[in-house]
């Protein structure tokens, strides 16, 4: 009860923060297009049947939580939102009775291994590999898949494995469809490096140490910076047609603002390299995922420069100075002292998301990581908001998903109760609009 | 004509020697840690014939005398190491205890198989020229007691001059302490236990009425083989069993050798020790032959619960003191301990005084400050001991390398808090008492050897030197570091 | 040492296996047996130092017994080791430590069926693991900080015969003593048999229950003949070696060779624990993949084979068997999360299912969750070991269990995997006095454990510590 009450507090706090605009980072985009040239962007509408939704509870992330709910949805979105007694069901719609749970938005995972089989997205053709993308792995029938609708997870970023500095683009997906083409939500997703904790053990005499790793990642991006400016170039009329390069294309839409690199970095000296290299000198719209070990020490850095964290599957670091459980994504989040003189800033209620790497944790786990990260010292409501509108904006797909809000995809998933809490299950999940999986109380998948 | 060569050698060294006993040995303008009270700010320190004369702010220098002007430099007494492992073969630790510094880690445990040969002497393994010794003696030790390493009853200890090239008068006593050496483990508590069942028993016989001594020899003799197991390990120590060996003390002056005249011994004057000599001394002389046979390792351990001897306890963490509090079940006998590897994940002794206490009143620890696990406070292990009564002493070093380093350890534990001449009495008197030298070693006063160390300043200071060793009242060149 | 605690366990144990024969209406009365058994001795306690005696009272928190229901703003009373009372108003002893829970939630202490660590010796020595514990060890104070108050832990498991040496092992920080909550209570073997291994097994099992026979028959003779003259039945030569004597010492019977062990399983001494191969495979890329049908049958049949509950460690496809499982009075520790997929090409149902824990259990089986990693490291995941034990049990319940029987699983339920019900598990009279004081449910995520309690003695306080002193609750 006294967890009810502190949750509809704190969601109440922040839907009147939403409303002033006051966002706890302003994340770099960088000059993002509002069209993308190279990026191709999922259908506007999926089918979907007129749903109307009737629930206990929804917490729509932003926005005030609404107790005994309807969301209708058709086309893929969100229509229409609200207390069951103000909001008449139109004809036509088909009233689906949720009973006593708890309507959220759909998780979204920023770092999932889970569109292949086993080690199969760590190719290693050179040091770096802009020219390779998960798009082509995708099948809507994978067993990963379902296990993340049974855990309430929606929408997820399925990128390469960090067998090499630059494992290749990433794609970012509903983890529902008929088609890869109508789950699709953005490819590429985002562009994939690992800067160290992996990559070294493929990296052979190419450079494996952090100097080594860096120059291959630096000849590659430069080569995709020139072949980029070459473009604009050509496109503002002051040069001649670059010559077609389907290796460096994709780097080309990075440079561009289309999409961000998402970062497999970890460890205070790594993510520093981050910041400096990918941020400061590429000026990538960059977004650090992992970001485990003492990286969270780097908080103010990242926040400086706009950079989100999305933390996991590592959830705590054992402080042995101070024989503490240190809880990352509470130390990127408030910042602290960290061992320094002075405190640090910290991310805030904005800049922290939360992922799995599944399948290292299944997928269904997202919402366990999450509640480990509140046990240790996250706000729950931050908790809910890391996995649903932050993560949602890291990567720039919140005019999509990640909150409850008419025009967005109807992405809804029906809890027993607490979303964070492990005893909870999803009882539904629906993405865009279709019903995509129902709890089997005999026999539940998660 | 060789031998008697050397015999003339040796006799007009001899004459020497003893000439420059006579001449009385002064230093002066010196500030002193007697460690016995105050420090003299500035006095002389008068000896002769190897002992300390006198000592004070106005003693004066009698005419003749030798006069060591000391600077304003600083005299304390000589380093009394008493636990060591210098000059055995073998190494006693293997890493520093705790590198990781309060870290969380897996320690190997000591695995080794208990023994119990607790009548062996340490003695017997060790040979006089080793540079090992010079070492020490030049970087300050004066008092060395050498034990044995083991775990259930290793057997004893030795206290050995420091200054000899051959085996006579080497070892000052061979019978100076017994180890033991406790491990979580079953058959290290039943070697223990049953080794002080089998001291038990012999103590019985002791006590037992000797009316008909010859009856009795035989059942006796019938049964040591079979109830004493654990003295399997004496079976190919016979040597042992003839007692010439450990007789040779009491009777060491009469011995026809030449040598030993040079230096009276500074020894044969005081017998403080708390041995089974007396008791067997006058017993042996009459009964004299080979009587009953029995087991040098229950008869020392007989000893051990009469009172007769002391004993060493090696034992670095809380877990192996409480096993081997659970080993000796009801017996009662006072150990000094011995904690040379503090270790956290066993549990660090100092964080437990009170269980200390219950099982010695005196331990001795590495001169260093600790962390508990989990954390990065600095804790004086010494001072939390002392605080619950303990006599803290340090253990001083096996190598010169560890010897020096000791009084920078010495001194951080002064910065920490420590008072000054309390960690330096944890040198010298307080490991001279755990000897049962405390008479006669550990603190600058009239009658004590002349074992002293001259600093050109405080010793805890890092800028101070380590001017002159005086050995017996012999100041120690450096060829004594060979 | 040993035999002082192991002797009333095995004595309690035996009466708690009887109970479970009929394990729809026993279970819960179970522990009040052995409270029953008690109280003399009790009194005895009583008379002997009634001046030394210790009472701690906690008050003013919501007490998860479990076994009953949570009692809300009660109190327990501790004297020295073991709970004395638990209610509303207890008569409490002046002088009593005074422990304020208000608005707190007490929960037993967690029970881990299986880890190492925590100050045991490592398995290869667990022959000596009375003489090997180190209650020093660092890690005790990080299990507590977990809620962990006990486990268990086995060394050379049996393969195709019931082997083993087992422990139970407390976490009580600084006291050898009171580490040692039983030794040898479990055995185990390895599914699947050949048929070779089935037939050896049965032959050991008729052997044994030919020597119960002659034991019996034996006993009959003794007990008939007392006061008359020599039985001529008397079987074994040495009577008659002994010629007139043998009236004084004739000899019972001796235990065939090998079936040492399943005479105990037999008598009620020892639980047989079923291993499948499905232990601690660990987080990492998913756990086990295979079902384990054939596996949990055989299990089955060695179960009727002994006319005795065995327990299934960490079966995946238990939850098809379940009334056959609750029919042989046999239990069942489940990793509720991990996941295999049922297998198409096999015409049983296959595939784990995440109710197993809420169907077992419905069927009357006693379940108990472990950890996909069953020690606490410092190095992992969170949420993956028993660091957050409740995680799991958390888990059971998702599946369906309510959140009383969830935290059996994990408390009471597991104790009784181990075979120390008797003892440990739940806060009711007579029993170890060993308890957490939490912030919260104690299967919330985010609850943590303020105050440990082992033996009757404050062993963690979080704000006293350092683990997780910082953050606030």
């Amino acid at each position: 009860m006294r967890t009810l009450a502190i949750i509809a507090a704190s969601l109440a706090a922040t839907a009147s923060a939403i409303a002033q605009g006051d966002l706890s980072i302003d994340i770099y985009y960088g000059d993002r297009p509002d069209v993308p040239k190279i990026a191709k962007l999922g259908p506007d509408k999926v089918e979907s049947p007129k749903l109307a939704f009737r629930c206990a509870k929804v917490i729509p992330v932003e926005g005030d939580p609404i107790d005994d709910a309807i969301v209708l949805s058709q086309d893929g979105k969100i229509v229409a939102i609200g207390r069951a007694a103000e909001t008449a069901i139109p004809d036509g719609f088909e009233l689906v009775d949720a009973g006593d749970s708890w309507c959220l938005p759909g998780y979204i995972e920023l770092h999932c291994h889970i569109a292949g089989r086993g080690f199969e997205l760590n190719d290693t053709l050179h040091q770096t590999n802009p020219e390779m993308r998960t798009l082509d792995l995708i099948t809507m029938d994978h067993e990963m898949l379902r296990n993340a609708l049974a855990g309430g997870v929606t929408t997820v970023m399925l990128i390469p494995g960090s067998g090499s500095n630059m494992g290749g683009f990433g794609t970012l997906t509903k983890t529902w469809g008929r088609s890869p083409d109508e789950a699709l939500v953005r490819f590429p997703g985002c562009l994939k490096i690992a800067q160290a904790g992996n990559p070294e053990r493929y990296a052979g005499d190419l450079g494996m140490t952090h100097m080594g790793m860096n120059h291959g990642l630096r000849m590659t991006l430069e080569r995709g910076q020139k072949y980029y400016q070459a473009w604009e170039d050509f496109d503002a009329g002051k040069g001649p047609k670059p010559q077609f390069d389907p290796a460096l294309e994709y780097l080309r839409g990075l440079f561009r603002h289309e999409y961000p690199v998402c970062v497999h970095t970890q460890i205070y000296q790594v993510a520093l390299q981050t910041l400096r290299e990918l941020r400061d000198e590429f000026g990538l719209w960059t977004v650090i995922v992992h970001g485990t070990f003492d990286a969270y020490r780097l908080s103010e850095e990242a926040w400086k420069r706009g950079v989100p964290v999305s933390n996991g599957p590592r959830q705590f670091q054992f402080n042995y100075e101070r024989g503490r459980f240190e809880g990352l994504a509470a130390n990127w989040y408030s910042g602290g002292r960290h061992g320094f003189r002075h405190p640090v800033r910290g991310l805030g209620r904005d800049g922290i998301g939360i992922n799995t790497d599944s399948p290292v944790i299944p997928q269904e786990q997202l919402q366990l990581q999450t509640a480990m990260a509140v046990r240790l010292g996250l706000p729950w409501e931050v908790g809910v908001r890391a996995i649903t509108i932050n993560a949602a904006r890291f990567v720039g797909v919140q005019d999509r998903v990640g909150s409850l809000v008419v025009g967005k995809d109807a992405d809804l998933v029906f809890w027993d109760g607490d979303p964070l809490d492990p005893r909870n299950a999803v009882e539904m999940t629906v993405v865009n609009g279709n019903i995509a999986y129902r709890r089997n109380a005999e026999r539940p998948r998660f | 004509m060789k031998h008697l060569i050397t015999t003339t050698l040796l006799s007009l060294i001899a004459a020497h020697a003893s000439a420059q006993q006579e001449r009385p040995l002064a230093i002066r303008n010196a500030r002193i840690l007697t460690l016995a009270g105050e420090p003299i700010e500035s006095g002389t320190v008068l000896i002769q014939d190897g002992r300390i004369k006198a000592v004070g702010a106005k003693v004066k220098i009698p005419a003749g005398a030798e006069v060591v002007d000391a600077d304003g430099g600083t005299v304390m007494p000589g380093l009394v190491s008493a636990w060591s492992q210098a000059g055995l073969s073998g190494t006693r630790r293997t890493a520093p205890a705790d590198q990781f510094h309060g870290r969380f880690r897996v320690r190997s445990t000591r695995q080794s198989s208990p023994v119990s040969k607790a009548g062996s002497k340490v003695s017997d393994s060790l040979y006089a020229r080793q540079d090992v010794f010079g070492e020490l003696l030049a970087a300050g030790v004066t008092t060395l007691a050498i034990a044995p390493m083991g775990l259930g009853f290793p057997g004893q200890a030795a206290r050995v001059a420091l200054d000899k090239e051959t085996a006579d008068g080497f070892v000052l006593d061979d019978d100076t302490y017994l180890v033991i050496g406790c491990a979580p483990n079953s058959s290290v508590k039943k070697a223990i236990k049953s080794a002080l069942d089998a001291g038990k028993k012999a103590l019985d016989d002791r006590n037992k009425p000797k009316e008909e001594p010859k009856q009795p020899d035989k059942s006796e003799s019938a049964k040591k083989p079979t109830d004493s197991k654990p003295s399997d390990e004496s079976g190919d120590k016979p040597k042992k069993g003839d007692e010439p060996k450990p007789e040779p003390k009491p009777g060491d002056e009469p011995k026809p050798e030449p040598k030993p005249e040079p230096k009276p011994k500074p020894e044969p004057g005081e017998k403080p020790k708390p041995n089974g000599k007396p008791a067997s001394d006058d017993k042996k002389p009459a009964d004299k032959k080979p009587e009953k046979k029995k087991d040098p390792n229950a008869e020392a351990i007989a000893d051990l619960l009469e009172g007769k001897r002391s004993a060493m306890l090696v034992v670095s963490t809380s877990q192996e003191l409480a096993h081997y509090v659970e080993a000796i079940d009801d017996y009662e006998f006072a150990v000094t301990l011995v904690a040379p590897n503090d270790n956290a994940f066993g549990g660090s002794l100092w964080l437990e005084p009170e269980a200390v206490s219950e099982v010695g009143a005196r331990i001795l620890i590495e001169p260093e400050l600790r962390t508990p696990h989990y954390t990065r406070v600095l804790h004086d292990p010494g001072a939390e001991l002392r605080k619950a009564g303990i006599e803290v002493g340090y253990l001083v070093g096996d190598t010169r390398f560890e010897v020096r380093d000791l009084f920078y350890k010495l001194m951080e534990l002064v910065r920490h808090g420590a008072d000054a001449d309390t960690v330096l009495r944890g040198v010298t008197s307080i490991p001279a008492a755990m000897l049962g030298v405390e008479k006669d070693v550990g603190t600058v006063e009239k009658g004590k050897r002349a074992n002293l160390l001259l600093f050109s300043g405080d010793p805890l200071a890092p800028t101070s030197r380590l001017v002159t060793v005086f050995y017996d009242g012999q100041p120690v060149g450096k060829e004594a570091a060979r | 040492m040993i035999t002082k605690y192991v002797l009333p366990i095995l004595l309690s144990f035996g009466s708690h296996l009887v109970a479970q024969d009929e394990p729809d209406s026993k279970p819960t009365s179970q522990p009040t047996d052995t409270a029953e058994d008690r109280p003399s001795e009790t009194k005895d306690d009583d008379a002997a130092d009634a001046e030394e005696d210790r009472f701690t009272v906690i008050r003013g928190a919501d007490v998860y017994t479990g076994t009953g229901s949570m009692l809300r703003r009660a109190s327990i009373l501790i004297k020295n080791d073991k709970i004395e009372a638990v209610g509303h108003d207890l008569d409490v002893p002046d002088g009593a430590t005074e422990i304020d829970a208000t608005g707190k939630a007490v929960s037993p202490g967690f029970v881990s069926v299986g880890s190492s660590g925590f100050g045991a010796p490592g398995t290869f020595r667990l022959e000596e693991v009375a003489d090997g514990l180190n209650p020093w060890d660092p890690s005790i104070k990080l299990g507590l900080a977990a809620g962990i108050t006990s486990f268990g832990m086995m060394a050379n498991e049996g393969r195709d015969v019931p082997r083993g040496k087992s422990a139970v092992l407390k976490l009580a920080p600084g006291d050898l003593e009171g580490m040692l909550c039983a030794t040898d209570t479990i055995l185990s073997m390895r599914m699947p048999l050949d048929r070779q291994q089935w037939r050896k097994l049965r032959e050991l099992v008729d052997q044994a229950r030919e020597h119960l026979d002659a034991v019996a028959k034996f006993e009959e003779e003794q007990k008939s003949s007392a006061g008359k003259s020599e039985d001529k039945k008397s079987n074994d030569g040495k009577d008659s070696a002994k010629g007139g004597k043998k009236k004084d010492d004739p000899k019972p019977p001796k235990p065939p060779r090998g079936t040492e062990e399943i005479l105990d399983l037999l008598a009620g001494k020892k639980l047989l624990w079923i291993d499948l191969g499905n232990a601690s495979r660990g987080w990492f890329m998913g756990g086990p993949t295979n079902s384990d049908n054939e596996k949990v049958r055989q299990g089955l049949e060695v179960a009727e084979l002994l006319g005795r509950g065995v327990v299934f460690n960490r079966p995946i496809t238990g939850w098809v068997y379940a009334d056959r499982i609750a029919r042989t009075g046999s239990m069942a520790i489940l990793e509720p999360r991990s996941r295999v997929e049922p297998d198409e090409g096999n015409p049983d149902i296959t595939g784990s299912n995440l109710a197993s824990a809420a169907i077992l259990a419905d069927a009357g089986v006693p379940v108990a969750v472990m950890s996909p990693t069953s020690n606490l490291t410092l190095m992992g995941l969170y949420g993956q070991d028993v660091n957050t034990l409740h995680v799991d049990a958390a888990y059971a319940v998702r599946g369906g269990l309510d959140n009383r029987k969830g935290l059996r699983t994990i408390t009471l339920d597991a104790a009784k995997m181990l075979g120390v019900d008797a003892r440990i598990g739940s806060i009711e009279p007579s029993k170890d006095a060993d308890l957490l004081i939490l912030t919260g449910d104690p299967l919330h995520y985010a609850s943590l454990v303020d105050t440990a309690i082992v033996n009757g003695k404050v062993v963690y306080e979080r704000q006293k510590e350092t683990f997780y002193s910082h953050i606030s609750r």
